[in-house]
C-alpha cells in the first residue's frame, strides 16, 4: 500500500503560476479526488505526480520515497488522460500490451495479463479492434486497462469521464468504485464535477487557484466548509450567502442580523467577535424552512420571484428585503411566482464567515 | 426542367475543362511514347498512332550504351537519398517539434534557408567539398548533394505533421516506459506514414530527375545517372540526333515515377490532407 504526499509543491509556466505551495496527502489504498474549477491546477498537479512535469519547488513522495528526480516509469504510477491518448495505430490488444512489452515481459505472460485485464473491464471481445472503431465508453475502458495491466502502485485519473454522456458517466462511476474496492490500490482522481467527487471519493481535496482550499471526507467538507470558496463551490443550487453584521451573543451563540429585524442564532467555534463585526452568513437551500414548517419566531416574509420545477424537487427563488434566497421544496409544492411565503433560517444550519472568508 | 438543363450544361462544361487539362498534361508523354515506337523518317512525320510499332529503339538504348548501368545508378542514388533523408528528417523532426531547447526556431529557419540558394550559386563550393571528401565521380557524392534539397522540406513537412500529433500520446508512451528511440520508431513512425510517403516520393522524384549536379559531379559513365545519360545519347554522326532512342529512354525513366505515384496514391492523398487527420 502506497500513499502519496506533496509538500509545498510549486509549479509555474513562465509567469503563470499553476500550483502555488500545495500540501496534500492521498491516503494509501483510498480514492482521493482533486476537485476544483477549470484552470485551478488539477491537471498540472497530476502531471507533477506522474513525472510529466518538473516541480519548481517542493517534495513529491510516493510511499515515503522522494520521487522528484525519478522518471515517470520509475515512479510506478499509471495515468489515464482526459483524452485517453490511446495509440491510434495499435489494436486494443497492442495498446494494453505496450507497457508490458517495454518492461521486457515474456510473450505468454503478456498475453495472459492482457486477457485478464480485458476480461475485468469487459473489453475482451474488442481486443482486435483499433481505437477509432470503439465508442467513447469503450475507449475509456481501454485507457483504464492500459493503466491496469502494469499493476502500478498509484493510479492517476484526469477527468476520465468528462467525454462521456450522463448515463454512461453514472455507470462508469459505479464501475470505478467497484474496481477501486477490488484492486485496493491508491487512486488520485481529478474532476471539476462535484457529483463525481461526492460519490467517488474517500477523501476530497478542493483546489482554488493553485492552492488547497480544504481537504477531508466529502460530507465533512460539504457540511463544514472551511471558507467561502468551498461553501459556494459545493452544492447545487449553491449555498445562500448574505453579508450582514453580528449583533451580540446569547448562551454561547452569536446573534446575526437578518432583514425585517429578525435574528439568526449561530454557534461558532472560536471566541465570539465584537458587536457589529461584518460577517457573511451562509445557509444551504435544503436547510431553509418554508411556510408551515417555519416556527413562529424569527421568521421572514419573502416574495417568490421564480419557481423552477425539476420533477423531484422545486427550486424556489425568494426575495426578502435585500436578501435573495434559493430554497428547495417538494416537486409538487403549491408555490407560484408572486406568492408571499414565510421563511426561517435555522441557526444550527447556518455558517458564518469572517471578512477574509474563513469559517468562524 | 430548366434547372435540369442548366445542370447538364454545367456538367458538360466541366467535363470539357477536365479533358482539356488532361490533354495538355498528357500530350507530351503520349508524343514521347509514339515517337519511341518509330524509326527512320517516320520520326519526322506527325502521327497520332505509331505506324506498326517497332521496339528497336528500346533495344538500342541498352545495346548502344550502358543504359542499364545508368538506371541502376539512378535507383541507388534516388533510393539512398530517400532512405537517408527519411531517417535523418524523422529524428530531426522529433527533436525540433518535441524537445525544448535554445535556438530551436533559429535552427528550424536555418534548415529552411539551406534550400533557398539557387543550384548554380552553390555549385562551385559544393564541387570543392565533394572533391575534398573524395566523393567526386561517385554515387555517394551525388546522394550527399541531393540531400541539400530533400532534407529541408522533409524536415519541415515532418515537423509540421508531428506538431499535429497529440502530445498526450507521446506522454502515454513515456509513462508506459518507452524511451525516445522507441517513441520515434514505434509511435511516431507508424502515425506519420502518410507524411513519410508523400515527402519520400517528392524526394525520390527530385533525386531521380536532378541534372545539374549529376552532370557536374560525375566524369565517367560508371557514375552517371539517367538524366545525364539521356542528354549524352549521341547518334552515329554529330549531325544526327537519335530522337527515337532518346524518347525510348525517356519513357523508360518516367515509368517508375508513375508507378510509385500510383502505388502510394492513397497515402499521398492522406498526406496532403494531413492535419485534418486526428489520432
Ligand atoms: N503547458 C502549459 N503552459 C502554460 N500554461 C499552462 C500549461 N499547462 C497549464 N497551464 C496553466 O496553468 C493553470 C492550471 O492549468 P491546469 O492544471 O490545466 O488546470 P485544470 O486541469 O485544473 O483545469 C492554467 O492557468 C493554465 O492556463
Ligand atoms: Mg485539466
Amino acid at each position: 500500500m502506497t500513499d502519496v504526499a506533496l509538500r509545498r509543491l510549486e509549479k509555474s509556466f513562465g509567469r503563470t503560476p499553476a500550483v502555488r505551495g500545495i500540501d496534500l496527502d492521498a491516503p494509501a489504498g483510498r480514492l482521493t479526488v482533486l476537485l476544483g474549477p477549470s484552470g485551478c491546477g488539477k491537471t498540472t498537479l497530476l502531471r507533477l505526480i506522474a513525472g510529466l512535469e518538473e516541480a519548481d519547488a517542493g517534495e513529491i513522495r510516493i510511499g515515503g520515497r522522494l520521487v522528484n528526480d525519478l522518471s515517470p516509469r520509475e515512479r510506478d504510477v499509471a495515468i489515464v488522460f482526459q483524452s485517453y491518448a490511446l495509440y491510434p495505430h495499435m489494436t486494443v490488444f497492442k495498446n494494453l500490451a505496450f507497457a508490458l512489452k517495454m518492461s521486457g515481459m515474456r510473450r505468454a505472460a503478456i498475453n495472459a495479463r492482457v486477457r485478464e485485464v480485458a476480461k475485468m473491464l469487459q473489453i475482451d471481445d474488442l481486443l482486435a479492434r483499433r481505437p477509432r472503431q470503439l465508442s467513447g465508453g469503450q475507449q475509456q475502458r481501454v485507457a483504464m486497462g492500459r493503466a491496469m495491466v502494469r499493476e502500478p502502485q498509484v493510479y492517476l485519473f484526469d477527468e476520465p469521464l468528462s467525454n462521456l454522456d450522463a448515463r454512461l458517466r453514472a455507470q462508469m462511476r459505479a464501475e470505478i468504485t467497484r474496481l477501486q474496492r477490488a484492486l485496493g490500490t491508491t487512486m488520485i482522481y481529478v474532476t471539476h464535477d462535484q457529483v463525481e467527487a461526492m460519490t467517488l471519493a474517500d477523501h476530497v481535496v478542493l483546489l482554488d487557484r493553485g492552492r488547497v482550499a480544504q481537504a477531508g471526507p466529502p460530507l465533512d467538507i460539504y457540511n463544514r466548509p472551511a471558507n467561502l470558496f468551498v461553501a459556494s463551490f459545493l452544492g447545487a443550487p449553491p449555498m445562500n450567502l448574505y453579508e450582514t453584521r453580528i449583533l451580540g451573543q446569547v448562551d454561547g451563540a452569536v446573534l446575526v442580523a437578518l432583514p425585517q429585524g429578525a435574528l439568526a442564532r449561530v454557534r461558532i467555534k472560536g471566541r465570539p467577535p465584537e458587536r457589529l463585526t461584518p460577517v457573511t452568513l451562509g445557509i444551504r437551500p435544503e436547510n431553509l424552512l418554508l411556510g408551515d414548517a417555519a416556527p413562529a419566531a424569527d421568521t421572514l416574509d419573502a416574495d417568490v420571484t421564480r419557481v423552477e420545477r425539476l420533477g423531484a424537487q422545486t427550486h424556489v427563488v425568494l426575495a426578502c428585503s435585500d436578501m435573495q434566497l434559493i430554497a428547495i421544496a417538494d416537486g409538487e409544492a403549491r408555490i407560484a411566482v408572486g406568492d408571499r411565503i414565510r421563511v426561517h433560517l435555522p441557526g444550527s444550519r447556518c455558517h458564518l464567515f469572517d471578512i477574509a472568508g474563513r469559517a468562524m | 426542367m430548366k434547372t435540369a438543363v442548366k445542370k447538364a450544361v454545367w456538367r458538360i462544361a466541366f467535363a470539357l475543362l477536365i479533358a482539356a487539362i488532361a490533354v495538355f498534361a498528357l500530350a507530351p508523354v503520349y508524343w514521347a511514347v509514339v515517337t519511341s515506337l518509330e524509326t527512320g523518317s517516320d520520326l519526322f512525320t506527325v502521327d497520332y498512332l505509331p505506324r506498326g510499332p517497332v521496339w528497336s529503339n528500346y533495344v538500342a538504348v541498352f545495346e548502344r550504351q550502358a543504359f542499364g548501368r545508368n538506371i541502376l545508378n539512378s535507383v541507388l542514388v534516388a533510393g539512398g537519398t530517400v532512405a537517408l533523408s527519411m531517417a535523418v528528417a524523422l529524428i530531426a523532426a522529433y527533436a525540433l517539434s518535441r524537445i525544448e531547447f535554445r535556438g530551436r526556431l533559429l535552427l528550424l529557419f536555418t534548415v529552411l534557408s539551406v534550400s533557398m540558394f539557387p543550384q548554380v550559386a552553390i555549385l562551385s563550393g559544393l564541387f570543392e567539398l565533394i572533391a575534398t571528401l573524395g566523393l567526386y565521380n561517385s554515387l555517394p557524392g551525388l546522394g550527399l548533394s541531393y540531400m541539400i534539397f530533400t532534407l529541408p522540406f522533409m524536415v519541415w513537412v515532418l515537423v509540421a505533421f508531428m506538431r499535429e500529433l497529440p502530445r498526450e500520446i507521446e506522454e502515454a508512451a513515456i509513462a508506459d516506459g518507452a524511451g525516445p528511440w522507441t517513441i520515434v520508431t514505434r509511435i511516431f513512425l507508424p502515425l506519420m506514414m502518410p507524411a513519410m510517403a508523400t515527402s519520400g516520393l517528392l524526394a525520390f522524384i527530385i533525386a531521380w530527375n536532378e541534372f545539374l549536379f549529376a552532370l557536374t559531379f560525375t566524369l565517367t559513365n560508371e557514375a552517371r545517372t539517367v538524366p545525364v545519360a539521356i542528354a549524352l545519347i549521341t547518334g552515329a554522326s554529330p549531325y544526327e540526333l537519335p530522337w527515337g532512342r532518346i524518347m525510348a529512354a525517356s519513357v523508360i525513366v518516367t515509368a517508375p515515377v508513375v508507378l510509385l505515384a500510383l502505388l502510394f496514391q492513397r497515402r499521398i492523398v492522406a498526406g496532403l490532407t494531413a492535419g485534418a487527420v486526428r489520432g
